[in-house]
């Protein structure tokens, strides 16, 4: 076994590529003198990173690692990222936990963390980051972001983006994959393009019914020619003028953990739809059938099935829109609280393609509920914020359940709903737990 | 200060990684070492950790890393030994 095939704590990075460690732990790139040339973002994390500012930083060589994270192993915390539940680290999958979803927007630090593959090499320049349309179109393009951001109308939306397996700790029998629990998702402020305005450049043949995505991402097994994940939508979606390429969020360069220098958003829908590190879109004539698009994943059964079936592939089919759902963002569970007066619950509820028309909160395992505040979406596909005043009427244990409710009337499960095999989809109340004294 | 610096980079690269000494996590038993050989020149132990299958759910899954994921085929014996400490380690009745 070689030593790239290892776990990869910050030791192992630094021992393998000093510099590309910085780069990568830190964003730190060296001057032409070698010294480790930090400041803004790189410069933050380092000292977030070691507990303390860091007087003498222009003199820190490149390539060296702080003593005072010389015996950590995974701190993703010096990845750009703070406060997430690490669930992987090859690759990297980071959850979010539920109080850090507080804000209206999510912070880029505290966004969510979902990869198949490994990262792809840093670029220097991500204004010349390209990528490829090609396929079902009568001209094929090869766009770089300062193309898009010159030739199309530059926009900027809140939007929420889920991993379709949140909530995948939920079930029984346990489904295998990442056991995310209620945080893969956040909501963002995306700056890009409609992805409609580029195909239409390119120009739709009439036999173009869905969009194959790829990225920069190496597979696991460090195969070139094996794509970590390839997933698409149909036409309608990507045509969807929610539908975006993203080079911005929260009105700083979209994140490298997060798909920059550019990726798809296709809101609503499971993440895996919107492709980090976009390097193509293959406009298909037929459903695309990348990896990730067939079997078992990104599927679920046609029919209801009993937990632990075995459902055959051909009984299986592919996820759309993600469904409503909410969390309670405040107060924590497991507080304690003042049974003498009320107290302020709020979160975020959302709803896939749809928006979400009530929001309940029950103290009483849901024998009966409260209708909470509901504020509209900044726009279409934004999640949105609910509150409610909660008045206890005793001392005690209690828990506080939230509930929502999409357009279309369809409401959040008291339980966990529809067991499947690989675990999506789990839109079950959140719960939280209070002591009232 | 250059000099300095300098061993302390040396005694950083020379440092044994974590992950190997403690076999990332996964507990003492036979078959410890084999399984960590053979995930972690992929992925990391976290992912499997995270995991509760019967022998069976775990057998599919390497079935299914090799179908799909460029996993190399395993001797039978050797197959035979990494389900068993799977199966044993991380099954539905270990508490997560």
């Amino acid at each position: 076994m070689s030593d790239h095939k290892k776990e990869r704590g910050i030791r192992d990075l630094y021992a393998e590529d000093p510099e590309r460690a910085d780069w990568l732990v830190f964003g730190r790139v060296p001057d032409q003198g070698r010294r480790g040339f930090l400041k803004g973002a790189g410069l933050a994390a380092m000292a977030a990173a070691v507990g303390a500012s860091i007087p003498f930083a222009r003199h820190l060589p490149a390539g060296l690692i702080p003593a005072a994270l010389a015996d950590t192993t995974t701190d993703f915390a010096i990845l750009g990222k703070e406060g997430l539940i690490v669930r992987n680290d090859r690759p990297i999958n980071l959850e979010t936990p539920p109080t850090l979803l507080d804000a209206d927007v999510t912070p880029i630090k505290h966004f969510f963390v979902r990869n198949n593959g490994l990262l792809p090499e840093p670029v220097a320049d991500p204004d010349a980051w390209s990528f490829t349309i090609d396929g079902e179109v009568e001209n094929p393009l090869t766009l770089s972001v300062a193309d898009l951001k010159r030739d199309f109308e530059n926009i900027t939306i809140q939007a929420q983006l889920e991993c379709g397996g949140n909530g995948r700790a939920g079930y029984n029998p346990p489904a295998r994959g990442n056991q995310w629990a209620l945080g893969a998702v956040g909501n963002g402020e995306w700056t890009g393009v409609r992805l409609a305005e580029v195909l239409n450049k390119a120009g739709l043949k009439p036999s173009a019914v869905y969009t194959g995505h790829y990225g920069a991402d190496p597979h696991l097994s460090q195969d070139p020619n094996k794509p970590s994940i390839s997933r698409g939508v149909p036409i309608a979606k990507a045509m969807n003028p929610y539908t975006m390429l993203v080079w911005g969020m929260n009105g700083e360069p979209l994140p490298y953990l997060n798909g920059g220098p550019l990726r798809v958003l296709a809101p609503g829908w499971p993440g895996s739809c919107s492709q980090k590190w976009l390097t193509r879109i293959w406009v298909r004539d037929r459903i695309h059938d990348g990896p990730g698009m067939t079997g078992m994943s990104y599927r679920m059964p046609r029919h209801r099935v009993a937990p632990g079936t075995k459902v055959p592939t051909s009984e299986m089919e592919i996820m759309q829109s993600m469904p409503v759902k909410s969390v309670i963002t405040f107060p924590d569970t497991n507080v304690k609280v003042s049974a003498s007066r009320p107290l302020e619950v709020r979160g975020h509820a959302w709803a896939g393609d749809r928006d979400v028309k009530e929001v309940y909160v029950s103290i009483d395992y849901g024998a009966s509920w409260q209708r909470a505040n509901l504020a509209a979406p900044a726009n279409k596909y934004a999640w949105q914020r609910f509150s409610a005043a909660v008045q206890f009427p005793d001392s005690g244990y209690f828990e506080i359940w939230a509930r929502a409710v999409d357009d279309a009337g369809i409401s959040q499960p008291m339980v966990v709903p529809g067991w499947n095999p690989r675990g999506y989809l789990n839109n079950s109340c959140h719960r939280i737990a209070v002591v009232a004294a | 200060m250059r000099g300095i610096l300098l061993t302390a980079v040396a005694s950083a690269a020379l440092t044994t990684p974590a992950a190997a000494e403690d076999f990332g996590g996964f507990p003492p038993g036979r078959g410890q070492a084999e399984t960590f050989a053979t995930c972690t020149a992929c992925h990391s132990t976290a992912i499997v950790r995270q995991q509760r299958q019967t022998r069976e759910g775990w057998d599919e899954i390497i079935t299914w890393m090799q179908d799909e994921k460029g996993m190399w085929q395993l001797e039978p014996p050797m197959r035979k030994l990494i389900l068993n400490y799977l199966a044993e380690h991380y099954n539905p009745d270990v508490p997560r």
